[in-house]
């Protein structure tokens, strides 16, 4: 099993919307494929219209497996399963504050679920906390969506930072360009550095789009009725993905630089200073 | 994994609840009323075909297998069925043929029910399905309606009448709504639970051909002569439908089927030596030897071919194979001239006369007017003894001559059991059938591992030049594994033999021979 979280210690950067249609596409390809929400605010349940079972109890989640599996329901597609969430999940945070070895626990029930999935793909809360540790603990992968902005490379930067020991035991961090809107001049800016800097984002972009929009509000992933745009730009990021968790990106992969996105958030706030000031 | 631990709880996701239902022919499609009262979307509906391929005798259903195929080339999906396990499905370039055509575990499973024989289409098995997603208030999809009407057309027949039957698919997570759709299905008119999971398309074809050949019906009061005419016209039939798939030579098993049946005859009218007048039989017998000597060693050839194809390191024997069907090619060549040639149509010619000849004919000879019960049993109990005689005198590493000679006794002693049937009770000969198959199959396999062997060692200096390193090292561990399956069997024989001679195996054969009504004498 591979294990792809979802994560961004900011909210609103496309998180679930992403999770949503990699855990479609990953489906789509054959793979028995589990998308568990682990965000209270269940969006991606929403998305694929799932409510949580009348047995779900998220407080048991990690030390009984019948709850566990009890709580699993079935998309509309047939490798594609949803652990979903509501505001009730704030009990499995609770529980782990509690534990006292939540990590493996959690490593347990990854590993429990790893025997019946292909791939799990994680949707996360924003924030760190006690869940977020367990994930940076025994996720394969964090996918970041990013927006091309300073505060959005700024957290990027700060989870960089505090990922560093998971990253030595082989965490993959694989920041992507989210919600890119073309019109704005911060975006052409940040997204024109980082490809001439190689910071290390993934070639794949999703386009900022009333269709990424509309589709969360059919509750439908796009990649269900639509190959182009934004659904294609969901496709390749997808390929993207699979081809750093088989290893195939090598040395060539992206491996996101801290050093030189820090030196572009300086010069960026420099910029802002020399703007202010010339108008003034 | 029966998907519990230890302590009960479940280990896996609950799998998705299947309930099917079978339409009946007068309810026809009166249950989507039931339909109507659902939350529902229409998805497109879907048609699709396999064609259903079996042996022309129908091996493949007499085992309980099932084999379909449906895309064409270079894409053909066949699907191996088989009674009460899950189905597996294999990509093909082309239609199969053979057991061989297929990867190794599905191969092997094959040949076990087809042997060497060929596979052909029977029938065409359509399937129009009608699907419909049922809803929540969400319009979440909570489980699957199919409406599958399946169409079973027979190759050489007119359409069967259509089956439809309903499915309802539940998802997992839905379990509660599964239960309330299945309970407002089993309400709707004209819908009853199926017995069986998935639609087997074969139990809407005809009962598969009668083989030619099949052994004729016999009472305990059948006259022995007119038994003996109607089993010689069984084994004519066989030879003759076999000699017909001998001449393309595509089907190893014709040969196999013909010599067989060409054996049986010649082993019982060498047994029944009263029952023919002894100018017809003995030179019944010769033309006979000559015939059944004339096939053999393209069989040896096809035996051996059907173990490399089947071996583990079948693609490195490929080669061999190759050279060695060129050899094929030329005793099939043999074959067919000496099928055609005069002698053969003589020989069947005088065979078609005893078929035809009556109990007071001059073909007839002395016990010609018993009962069959009664000329049966002397023989049997003879050869029964002889079997058991050699049977203790034979060792496992014995000389191979005398291997053979118990084999060859085995099976004439066979085939006077199966002149049996119909005489005796069916779970006494059964049983007795069944003793002397363990100790006839290890010593089929002896003697073919050492025919084999044989063979390979006469073939292996012409073959050794024509194959490239690869192949010929492959030969070489054939040749090593080949000896020693030939060595694991005869320390297999041992038991057999010795199960063979258990009392009890000699009181089935005793209740055996008072069954066809003789008191034998207590030594």
């Amino acid at each position: 099993v591979t294990v792809v979280a979802l994560t961004h210690l900011k909210g609103g950067v496309g998180k679930t919307t992403a999770a949503v249609h990699l855990a479609h596409l990953s489906a789509r390809a054959g793979r028995r494929t589990l998308l568990w929400d682990l965000d209270p605010q269940g969006a991606a349940s929403w998305c694929f219209r799932v409510r949580p079972a009348p047995e779900a109890a998220p407080k048991r989640l990690l030390e009984d497996h019948a709850v566990l599996f009890a709580s699993i329901r079935g998309s509309d597609w047939p490798a594609l399963d949803i652990l979903p969430a509501d505001l009730s999940l704030q009990k499995l945070e609770q529980a782990l504050r509690e534990h006292p070895r939540a990590e493996e626990a959690f490593a347990a029930t990854l590993a429990e679920l790893g025997r019946h999935y292909e791939r799990v793909v994680l949707d996360c809360p924003p924030g760190l906390s006690p869940l977020s540790e367990c994930i940076f603990h025994d996720a394969h992968a964090l996918v970041v969506p990013t927006i091309p902005s300073a505060l959005s490379l700024r957290t990027l930067a700060a989870l960089h930072a505090h990922v560093k020991p998971h990253r030595r035991r082989g965490l993959l961090v694989l920041p992507f360009f989210s919600m890119v809107d073309a019109r704005k001049a911060q975006h052409r800016a940040v997204r024109a550095f980082a490809r001439a800097n190689e910071l290390g984002f993934l070639q794949a972009e999703i386009p900022l789009s009333a269709q990424v929009e509309n589709a969360a509000a059919r509750r439908q992933p796009l990649t269900v009725t639509e190959t182009k745009g934004p659904a294609a730009a969901f496709a390749a990021l997808a390929l993207e993905i699979d081809a750093q968790l088989l290893g195939r990106g090598g040395e060539e992969g992206p491996k996101l630089r801290r050093a030189r996105l820090e030196e572009l958030l300086a010069e960026m706030q420099n910029r802002g200073r020399r703007d202010a000031n010339g108008s003034s | 994994m029966d998907g519990t631990s230890a302590n009960g709880a479940a280990r896996a996701p609950a799998e998705p609840d299947v309930r099917c239902y079978e339409a009946s022919a007068e309810g026809g499609a009166r249950w989507r009323e039931a339909l109507r009262a659902l939350r529902t979307r229409a998805e497109p509906p879907l048609r699709d075909h396999e064609v259903l391929l079996d042996s022309f005798d129908g091996r493949l259903r007499a085992s309980g297998l099932g084999l379909s195929a449906r895309g064409r080339a270079p894409r053909v999906v066949c699907r191996l069925a088989g009674r009460g396990t899950a189905s597996s499905e294999v990509e093909l370039a082309t239609v199969p043929r053979f057991a061989w055509d297929f990867p190794r575990p599905q191969a092997l499973e094959l040949a076990h029910a087809l042997e060497a024989r060929g596979v052909e289409p029977i029938g065409r098995h359509e399937l129009a399905l009608e699907r419909w997603a049922v809803l929540d208030d969400q319009d979440k999809v909570v489980a699957w309606i199919d409406e599958e009407r399946h169409r079973v057309r027979p190759v050489h027949a007119r359409a069967r009448e259509d089956v439809l039957r309903v499915a309802l698919r539940g998802v997992r997570g839905y379990g509660g709504e599964f239960r309330d759709l299945a309970r407002a299905l089993e309400r709707a008119d004209g819908l009853r639970v199926a017995k069986e999971a998935h639609f087997d398309p074969l139990r809407l074809l005809a009962e598969p051909l009668v083989a030619p050949g099949a052994w004729p019906k016999l009472a305990p009061r059948s006259g022995a002569f007119r038994a003996l005419a109607r089993i010689a016209r069984a084994q004519l039939e066989a030879f003759e439908a076999n000699a017909q798939g001998i001449r393309p030579g595509a089907d190893a098993e014709h040969l196999h089927d013909a010599r067989v049946a060409l054996r049986r005859l010649r082993s019982l009218l060498g047994q029944l030596k009263g029952l023919l007048a002894a100018e017809t039989r003995l030179p019944l017998v010769d033309e006979l030897r000559w015939l059944a000597s004339v096939l053999g060693p393209a069989r040896d050839l096809d035996t051996l071919l059907l173990e490399l194809r089947l071996a583990e390191m079948s693609a490195e024997l490929r080669p061999v194979a190759e050279a060695l069907e060129q050899d094929q090619a030329l005793q099939y060549g043999e074959l067919r001239r000496t099928l055609d040639a005069s002698r053969c149509g003589e020989l069947v010619g005088r065979l078609r006369a005893l078929c035809a000849a009556r109990a007071n004919s001059e073909l007839a000879g002395p016990e010609a007017a018993f009962s069959f019960a009664q000329v049966l049993a002397r023989p049997l109990w003879r050869r029964f003894r002889q079997v058991v005689e050699a049977a203790a005198r034979v060792a496992a590493l014995g000389p191979s001559a005398e291997l053979h000679e118990l084999r060859i006794a085995c099976k004439k002693l066979r085939y006077l059991l199966e002149c049996c049937r119909g005489l005796v009770p069916r779970a006494e000969l059964a049983l007795a059938f069944a003793d002397l198959k363990g100790l006839q199959s290890v010593l089929g396999t002896i003697q073919d591992t050492r025919v084999h062997a044989e063979l390979l060692n006469t073939l292996a200096p012409a073959l050794f030049p024509r194959l490239a390193p690869e192949a010929a090292l492959a030969l070489g561990r054939f040749q090593e594994q080949t000896v020693a399956r030939g060595r694991a069997a005869c320390a297999h024989y041992v038991g057999l033999r010795d199960a063979f001679l258990t009392p009890a195996s000699r009181a089935r054969f005793e209740r055996l021979l008072r069954a066809l009504g003789r008191k034998r004498r207590t030594r």
